[in-house]
């Protein structure tokens, strides 16, 4: 049995009492006191007060008192007694334990602090009610969805992130700029911020009106545009080549070059494509706007969309009819196909206050803007089957496609891309 | 004076060694990159290149410029 740790207490006693008060104090506290002066090296203090009976100090005018009922204390204190004060007996610990109780409650209080924190931030991620959401994701079911992109990289190369937006404040977000003199994390020109709102943001902050497809994957930034817009092959080789090195399964490009009636894709992005595939990294891109429909014949895709190994993504209107300036599959000898196809008309979405004609959203039309939902989609796909390849993710995206009445093959490829 | 820059894929067996290097220089061209993961090299020079006068490589194009996609 555990033995229990003795109550004592220590009293201070008036200085010199004589000998009757000596005798009528052992009377009031109904206790037996031993004089120090009868201790020796065999009539130990902690023996006698093991045995209940109290000690007294004279040289000290203390006593110290086991087992005393404080209450019979108080009632002595308060007497003409020559008791003048007591207290519990303490606890006394070496500094060296001391100063590591110390050490111990500061580390408590910082682990409390950041318990709350993380607390705060758990809070404010949990996903807010939307009842309200874009075309664009109506049209692909999204509300129908449970997945979120959560935990897939997705790399959108483009123009780059306004970091600072409102929406994107909590969000997880890596980037790199391939642009000299331009930082990734600025978009002096407003498209890439959008595209990225469409692949991966999520809600307004102010009306909750849901714009974003993945909003719960992690975002890499590829600078690859500059602010002007435009972009060299090798900035763009750079982008893919980072994301795939930062594990990304997903890579939007709302970026094109026109294509000639007749002319083949590049080799390049096909070997570019193909090895990101083999990388489990699926790529997406844009099919073009160089369309003027319905007065002339439609233009081919344009590239890198036309490589056999790059989804290419035309744009829908509102009305899910091919957009009027959306590319079409024209040099299908080699690659060359639309692949499947989204919203490109009227997107709502993120934009750059630091865009010449900046502001925190914006409407735009084009490829560009279909591109994204696809992205979107395909991290939401990554989620669902995690022991799929990127070939096969694609495979499952085009079957998963919505046939839309009265279009063509060539102009919006296996259909309207659904979310899973 | 004007520069090319190309961008040039090499087969999947090639090895960026010592030798290529000397080669490339010798013909006054400059190896700007090298993509190992796509095999791909980066090329400055001030003349137009050729694929039948280059060794290592088996296709060639110039880089060009992209653009964000709205019409």
């Amino acid at each position: 049995m555990q033995k229990t740790q003795q109550t004592r207490h220590i009293v201070l006693i008036q200085e010199e009492p004589s000998k009757k008060t000596f005798t009528s104090m052992k009377k009031e506290l109904g206790t037996t006191l031993i004089s120090s002066e009868e201790l020796s090296s065999t009539v130990k203090a902690s023996t006698i007060l093991n045995a209940g009976e109290g000690v007294y100090y004279k040289n000290l005018g203390i006593a110290v008192l086991p087992n005393m009922e404080e209450a019979q204390l108080i009632k002595a204190t308060s007497s003409k007694s020559s008791i003048m004060y007591w207290e519990k007996e303490r606890i006394f610990y070496p500094v060296g334990e001391l100063e590591q109780i110390e050490a111990m409650k500061e580390t408590l209080s910082l682990l409390s602090l950041q318990i709350l924190t993380l607390e705060d931030t758990l809070k404010q991620n949990i996903a807010k009610p939307w009842d309200e959401a874009t075309f664009g994701l109506n049209a692909i079911a999204l509300k129908e969805s449970k997945y979120t992109g959560k935990g897939i990289n997705i790399c959108i190369l483009d123009t780059g992130l306004y970091t600072q937006h409102p929406d994107f404040k909590q969000r997880n977000i890596i980037g790199k700029s391939f642009v000299n003199g331009e930082n990734w994390d600025y978009d002096g020109n407003g498209h890439g911020t959008h595209v990225t709102g469409t692949s991966a943001g999520y809600i307004t902050t102010d009306t909750q009106k849901r714009y974003g497809v993945a909003f719960e994957s992690n975002i890499f930034i590829a600078k690859v545009l500059s602010d002007a817009g435009s972009g060299l092959t090798s900035s763009i080789l750079d982008g893919i080549d980072w994301a795939i090195e930062k594990d990304c399964r997903v890579i939007s490009m709302s970026l094109g070059s026109p294509v000639q009636i007749g002319e083949n894709p590049s080799p390049i992005f096909e070997r570019v494509g193909r090895k990101a595939l083999e990388k489990n990294t699926l790529v997406i891109a844009a099919s073009g706007n160089d369309s003027r429909r319905p007065q002339q014949v439609p233009r081919p895709v344009s590239s890198p969309a036309n490589a056999e190994s790059i989804m290419a993504v035309a744009a829908l209107d509102r009305d899910l009819g091919v957009a009027n300036f959306s590319n079409a599959g024209i040099n299908v000898a080699d690659g060359g196909r639309v692949d499947i196809s989204a919203a490109g008309v009227n997107v709502f979405s993120s934009y750059s206050p630091n865009a010449s004609d900046g502001d925190l959203y914006k409407r735009l039309n084009g490829t560009s803007m279909a591109t994204p939902h696809v992205a979107g989609v395909a991290a939401l796909y990554f989620e669902a089957f995690p022991k799929l390849s990127a070939s096969e993710i694609w495979l499952k995206i085009e079957k998963k496609a919505k046939e839309l009445q009265g279009q063509l093959l060539r102009d919006i490829g296996a259909g309207l891309v659904q979310a899973i | 004076m004007k520069k090319y820059i190309y961008l040039a894929l090499v087969d999947d067996d090639f090895v960026f060694n010592e030798e290529v290097k000397v080669y490339f220089k010798n013909k006054n061209i400059e190896i700007l990159n090298y993509y190992d993961k796509f095999n791909l090299l980066k090329l400055e020079t001030p003349d137009q290149l050729f694929l039948d006068n280059l060794k290592f490589i088996s296709h060639l194009e110039l880089e060009k410029e992209f653009k964000s996609q709205q019409p």
